[in-house]
C-alpha cells in the first residue's frame, strides 16, 4: 500500500521528446487510469514507473520512497502485461510463485500463498498446467494471480484487457475493480479505451502527445473537460463541436446555429464578437422542441437507445484535426450525434427541432482549445 | 480441394520416386561399394545389389587406420566448438535483440558480412598466428577457426530467434524481482530451447564437416586428424580401397544423417531467418 | 571498495548489453578483424612462411603486380565463374524443380522433403570421394553406364582430361548444393498465398500459365538470395576441389579460393596466396552487396 508520485519526469528519445513535464500524484488506494491515444506517453509513463524504462529528468516515488534509479524487482510492485507475459515454460503455480521464490521466501509459504491466490481467482483446478493449456480469460487470471500473489505497494498493468472479447472483457473489468477494492493496492491502470477508465478508475489521466491533460474523476472529465481534447476524447460517442460568433441577445449572449439563435452560458457576455468553439454532447440534444431545425441523414438503431445523425450548418462546420479533438474515427467535421432514449421513431430526410441546453453547452477558446473562463 | 485423377497420383508417386531415387543415388552407392567384397568392385557389369554383404569391411577399417582416433578428434572439436560458439553468441544475439545499443546496428552488419569471408584468405593470417603461439598442430587451432565461420552465423541465427519472442516476458521477471543475468538463464534459454537446440546442431554439423581449418593446421601432426581429413587421404592412396573408404564415409555421415533428421523441421527457418530476412 | 552496479537499475540496463556484447565483439577482433587486417599487410610483404612478430619485410605490392600480371590469377577467376555459372544455373533449376515436386499435396510428402535434401547432410569430403568413386575412369560406374548406352566409345577419363575433371567438379558441387536451394525456394513456394493460385484458377488460367504468372514472380526475390548464396559458396569452396582434383589437370579447376591454398600452404608463397585471397575476399563483398543490402533492412 502506498503512494506514487511523479515529479517533474520527463523522457525524451535523442531529440524527440515522448513525456514533457510529468507531474502526478496518486493516493494510496486509489485506482488511477492512464487514459490517451496510442502514442500519448501512457504505456512510457508507467514503464518509468515500473522501472523499464529510465527517466530522462525528475524523480518518481513510490511510497514516499525515491525509486527513481531503483531496479524494477527492488521498486515493489507487480505488473499486468497485455500480452499476459506468462512464463510459457513453468506451469501456472510456478508461474504465480516465481515471484516469491525471487524474494527467497521457502517452499512452503509460496505454495500456502500461491494456493490462495488461486482460490479468489478460481484458477485451483489449472495450477498444474502450462499456459498454453488455458484459455484467454484464463491467462489473463494467472497474471492478475503473479501479481495480487506478491502483496506489492502497487499494481501496474498495461491494457490487461485488450486481449480478450468484448464480452469477457466487460466482466473481467469489474472483477478487476472488485478485486482492487478489496485489497486497496494502489493501482496504476493504463488503456486506450475511455470506456475503461471512466467505468473503473477513481482517478483518470488523460494524456496526449506527451503531456497530461487533465486529471480528475470520471465526472469531472465528464462534464468539465479543461479542452477540446479531453472533450471528444472522454465519453461515447465523443462530443459534437461546432463554431459561431458570440453575439449578445435580448436575454443574454447567443450564437447562430442553423439561423436560430441558440442562448448560450452567461460567462459568454464578455465574449461578444468573438468566434468561439461550442461542445454539446450527443446526449444532451434535445429534440422535439423550439429551435434549430435539421435534416436527420442518419438513423442508427441500437435498441434502447438511437443515434441519429445530421448534417452541421454549413457556417457552423468546424474543421480541425480529429486527433486535436480526441474524436473516434468514424466521426467527421460535418456530423452531429443526438443520443435519444424514446419510443418515438425516426426517419432519415426527417426534420427535427433542437434544443441546446445552456447548462450542457460547453465553450472552448478557438486558439487555445481550452475552455473558456468567461 | 479437387480430386486428383488416380493416373496423376500415380504418376506423382513415380516421379517423387524416381527423383529421390537418382538424387540419392550416390548415398545408395556409397553403402552397396561398402558392403561389396572388394573383388566385386571390379565386376563388369557393377554388382548393384550386396548379394553377400562384407560387415567386417569396418574392422577392416578400425584395424588399417587409426578411424577411432580421427573419429574421437572430430567429436572433442565439434564439442568444443558447439560450446564455445554458442556461450558466446547467445550472449551477443540476446544483446542485439532486445538493446538499442551504439555501434549495435554496426555490428550486426558487420556480422552479416563476416558470414562471407572466404576461409582460405583467413586460413593465412591464422596460420600465422598459430604458429607464433605454436597451436599449429593442435585441436585448438581448428576450433579457433571454425569459430570465425560459426560465431557469425549462430549469432544471427539466434538474433533471429529472440526477435520471435516476446520482450514482456523478461521485463516481467524483472518486474518479479529476478536479476539480468538469472532472467537470460530462468526465462530466455527455456523459452528459446528449441531455438538454441537448432543453432548448435548447426553448429556441430558444420564443424564435423570442415576440411580446410584441418587440412591446413593439422596435417602435421598425425595424432590430431579429423574424419573428413582421414577419409581425404584415404582417396590418395595408391592402392584405392573403395570398400574400406565408402565403410569410413559411412561412418563419418551417419552422425550428420542423424542430425539432420532432427534438424530439418528448423532448416528452413533457421537458414532463412540466417539469411534471407 | 568499488560500487556494485546494478544492472537492473533502469539507468544501467543498456551497459549490461555491452556487456553480453564484450565476450563476441573480442572474440571477433581477435579471429576475424586482427586476421583480415594481417592477411592485408602479409599480402603487402614479400612472405614466404607467415608468421607474427617479423615484420622486417618491407611493404612492397610485388605480390599484386604478380597478381594482376601473371595468367594464373585470371585463369582462375574464369574457371571460378565458369563453375558459378554451371553450378549456380544447374543447381537452382535441380532446387525449384524438387521443391515444386515436395510442395504437391500426396501423402509422405514429409518423407519426401526429408530425403529430397539429404545431401545437404553429407560432409564435403565424403560427397567426394563417393563421386570419385563414381566417376573412376577405370570402373566407375558413370562410365559403365556411358558406355553401356553408347554415348561414349571408350572411358572418359575424369581425372585426367581438364574438361572432364571441370564437369566432376560441377556434378559434386551441384549434388552437395542444390539442396540448400530446394529448402529455401521450398520455403518461398509454402509463403505464396493458396489465394492467387484460386484467383487465377477462377481466371482460367492453365498449369503453365500459373506458373509463369504467379509462382515465377512470387520466387523471383527467393531465387535471387539463393543464387547469391550459391554463388559465394562456390567462390570459397575448398574441399571439394581439392579432394577430387587438387585443382588440377593443368589448372583446369584451379579457383581463387584453389589458388590461394596452393600458393600458400604447397608452394609457400603466403604473400602472393595473401593477395589472391584480398581479391577473392573483395569480389565475394561486391557479390554479397545486393544480399546484405536486402538483410541489413532487417538488422533493427
Amino acid at each position: 500500500m502506498a503512494t506514487v508520485q511523479f515529479d517533474q519526469i520527463t523522457k525524451s528519445y535523442g531529440a524527440v521528446e515522448a513525456i514533457r513535464d510529468f507531474n502526478l500524484d496518486i493516493e494510496d488506494g486509489e485506482f488511477c487510469v492512464f487514459v490517451g491515444p496510442s502514442g500519448c506517453g501512457k504505456s512510457t509513463a508507467l514503464k518509468m514507473l515500473a522501472g523499464l524504462e529510465a527517466t530522462s529528468g525528475g524523480t518518481i516515488s513510490i511510497g514516499g520512497r525515491d525509486v527513481t534509479e531503483l531496479g524494477p524487482g527492488k521498486r515493489d510492485i507487480a505488473m499486468v502485461f497485455q500480452n499476459y507475459a506468462l512464463y510459457p515454460h513453468m506451469s501456472v503455480r510456478k508461474n504465480i510463485g516465481f515471484g516469491l521464490k525471487m524474494q527467497g521466501l521457502p517452499a512452503n509459504d509460496i505454495n500456502a500463498k500461491v494456493e490462495e491466490a488461486a482460490r479468489v481467482l478460481e484458477l485451483t483446478p489449472y495450477l498444474d498446467r502450462k499456459p498454453r493449456a488455458l484459455s484467454g480469460g484464463q491467462r489473463q487470471r494467472v497474471a492478475l494471480g503473479r501479481a495480487i500473489v506478491r502483496e506489492p505497494a502497487a499494481f501496474l498493468m498495461d491494457e490487461p484487457l485488450s486481449n480478450l472479447d468484448a464480452k469477457l472483457r466487460v466482466q473481467t473489468r469489474s472483477e478487476i475493480v472488485k478485486l482492487q477494492r478489496r485489497l486497496g493496492v494502489t493501482t496504476i491502470y493504463v488503456t486506450h479505451d475511455q470506456t475503461e477508465a471512466l467505468t473503473m478508475a477513481d482517478k483518470i489521466v488523460v494524456m496526449k502527445g506527451g503531456e497530461i491533460q487533465q486529471v480528475g474523476s470520471a465526472e469531472q472529465l465528464f462534464h468539465a473537460p479543461v479542452n477540446v481534447f479531453v472533450a471528444g476524447f472522454i465519453g461515447s460517442p465523443g462530443m459534437n463541436f461546432f463554431h459561431g460568433k458570440v453575439e449578445s441577445g435580448p436575454q443574454g449572449p447567443v450564437t447562430r446555429f442553423g439561423g436560430h439563435d441558440i442562448p448560450l452560458p452567461a460567462k459568454c457576455a464578455g465574449m461578444s464578437g468573438r468566434d468561439m468553439i461550442f461542445g454539446i454532447r450527443p446526449e444532451h440534444i434535445r429534440v422535439g422542441e423550439d429551435g434549430p431545425g435539421v435534416a436527420l441523414s442518419l438513423v442508427e438503431n441500437l435498441g434502447t437507445e438511437k443515434i441519429l445523425h445530421f448534417h452541421t450548418p454549413g457556417e457552423n462546420v468546424l474543421e480541425l484535426d480529429r486527433a486535436q479533438v480526441g474524436a473516434d474515427e468514424e466521426r467527421d467535421a460535418q456530423t452531429m450525434l443526438i443520443r435519444v432514449i424514446d419510443d418515438r421513431r425516426y426517419s432519415e430526410a426527417e426534420t427535427l427541432a433542437l434544443a441546446f441546453p445552456v447548462e450542457k453547452l460547453h465553450v472552448f477558446d478557438p486558439d487555445t482549445h481550452e475552455a473558456a473562463a468567461g | 480441394m479437387q480430386q486428383r485423377h488416380p493416373l496423376n497420383t500415380i504418376a506423382l508417386y513415380l516421379t517423387v520416386l524416381v527423383t529421390c531415387g537418382l538424387l540419392l543415388f550416390p548415398i545408395y552407392w556409397m553403402v552397396v561399394t561398402a558392403l561389396q567384397p572388394a573383388s566385386n568392385l571390379r565386376a563388369y557389369p557393377p554388382q548393384f545389389w550386396p548379394a553377400d554383404p562384407q560387415w567386417n569391411v569396418f574392422a577392416d577399417l578400425l584395424a588399417k587406420h587409426p578411424f577411432m582416433l580421427w573419429f574421437s578428434n572430430t567429436i572433442l572439436i565439434a564439442f568444443a566448438t558447439m560450446t564455445i560458439s554458442l556461450a558466446v553468441s547467445i550472449l551477443a544475439a540476446y544483446a542485439l535483440s532486445r538493446f538499442r545499443l551504439r555501434g549495435g546496428q554496426g555490428l550486426g552488419l558487420f556480422i552479416l558480412t563476416s558470414k562471407m569471408l572466404p576461409a582460405t584468405l583467413l586460413i593465412i593470417p591464422l596460420f600465422a598466428i598459430f604458429r607464433s603461439t605454436g597451436l599449429v598442430g593442435s585441436l585448438w587451432s581448428v576450433v579457433i577457426a571454425q569459430a570465425t565461420l560459426i560465431v557469425p552465423f549462430c549469432t544471427w541465427m539466434l538474433k533471429g530467434y529472440f526477435d520471435t519472442m516476446p520482450p514482456e516476458l523478461e521485463q516481467a521477471a524483472l518486474v518479479d524481482g529476478c536479476s539480468p543475468l538469472g532472467t537470460i538463464f530462468r526465462i530466455v534459454l527455456p523459452v528459446a530451447a528449441p531455438g538454441l537446440a537448432a543453432t548448435a546442431l548447426y553448429a556441430f554439423v558444420v564443424s564435423w564437416s570442415d576440411f580446410l581449418f584441418g587440412r591446413t593446421f593439422l596435417t602435421t601432426n598425425d595424432e590430431s586428424w579429423t574424419l573428413q581429413m582421414g577419409i581425404a587421404s584415404l582417396k590418395g592412396e595408391f592402392v584405392t580401397e573403395w570398400n574400406v573408404i565408402m565403410a569410413g564415409s559411412i561412418m563419418a555421415s551417419i552422425p550428420i544423417i542423424i542430425v539432420y533428421l532432427f534438424l530439418e523441421r528448423f532448416l528452413v527457418g533457421g537458414l532463412a531467418a540466417g539469411s534471407e530476412k | 571498495m568499488i560500487p556494485t552496479i546494478d544492472f537492473s537499475a533502469p539507468r544501467h540496463r543498456a551497459k549490461f548489453g555491452y556487456l553480453l556484447l564484450a565476450p563476441a565483439v573480442l572474440l571477433m577482433a581477435v579471429i576475424i578483424v586482427y586476421p583480415i587486417l594481417l592477411s592485408v599487410s602479409i599480402s603487402m610483404q614479400d612472405v614466404r612462411i607467415a608468421r607474427i612478430g617479423d615484420s622486417g619485410e618491407p611493404w612492397t605490392l610485388e605480390n599484386y603486380q604478380w597478381l594482376f600480371g601473371s595468367g594464373e590469377t585470371w585463369h582462375a577467376l574464369w574457371v571460378t565463374f565458369k563453375l558459378v555459372a554451371v553450378v549456380g544455373g544447374l543447381s537452382v533449376i535441380i532446387g525449384f524443380a524438387t521443391a515444386m515436386l515436395v510442395n504437391q499435396k500426396f501423402r509422405g510428402r514429409a518423407a519426401a522433403r526429408l530425403f529430397v535434401a539429404l545431401p545437404w547432410a553429407v560432409p564435403e569430403v565424403v560427397a567426394t570421394v563417393i563421386w570419385a568413386w563414381m566417376l573412376d575412369s577405370s570402373f566407375g560406374l558413370v562410365n559403365w553406364v556411358l558406355l553401356t548406352s553408347g554415348l561414349v566409345s571408350e572411358p572418359i577419363a575424369f581425372g585426367s582430361n581438364p574438361t572432364a575433371a571441370f564437369a566432376a567438379v560441377c556434378f559434386v558441387m551441384i549434388w552437395k548444393g542444390y539442396p540448400l536451394m530446394s529448402i529455401m525456394l521450398l520455403a518461398g513456394l509454402q509463403s505464396i498465398p493458396e489465394e492467387q493460385y484460386q484467383a487465377a484458377k477462377v481466371d482460367g488460367a492453365g498449369v503453365w500459365q500459373r506458373f509463369w504468372y504467379i509462382t515465377l514472380p512470387n520466387m523471383l526475390p527467393v531465387v535471387g538470395v539463393t543464387m547469391v548464396m550459391t554463388t559465394l559458396w562456390v567462390f570459397r569452396d575448398f574441399a571439394i576441389i581439392h579432394v577430387l582434383t587438387q585443382g588440377g589437370p593443368l589448372g583446369a579447376t584451379t579457383t581463387l579460393s584453389i589458388l590461394t591454398f596452393e600458393q600458400s600452404f604447397e608452394f609457400f608463397r603466403m604473400g602472393q596466396g595473401a593477395a589472391v585471397g584480398v581479391l577473392t575476399m573483395v569480389l565475394c563483398a561486391i557479390i554479397s552487396r545486393a544480399l546484405v543490402g536486402r538483410m541489413a533492412k532487417s538488422v533493427h
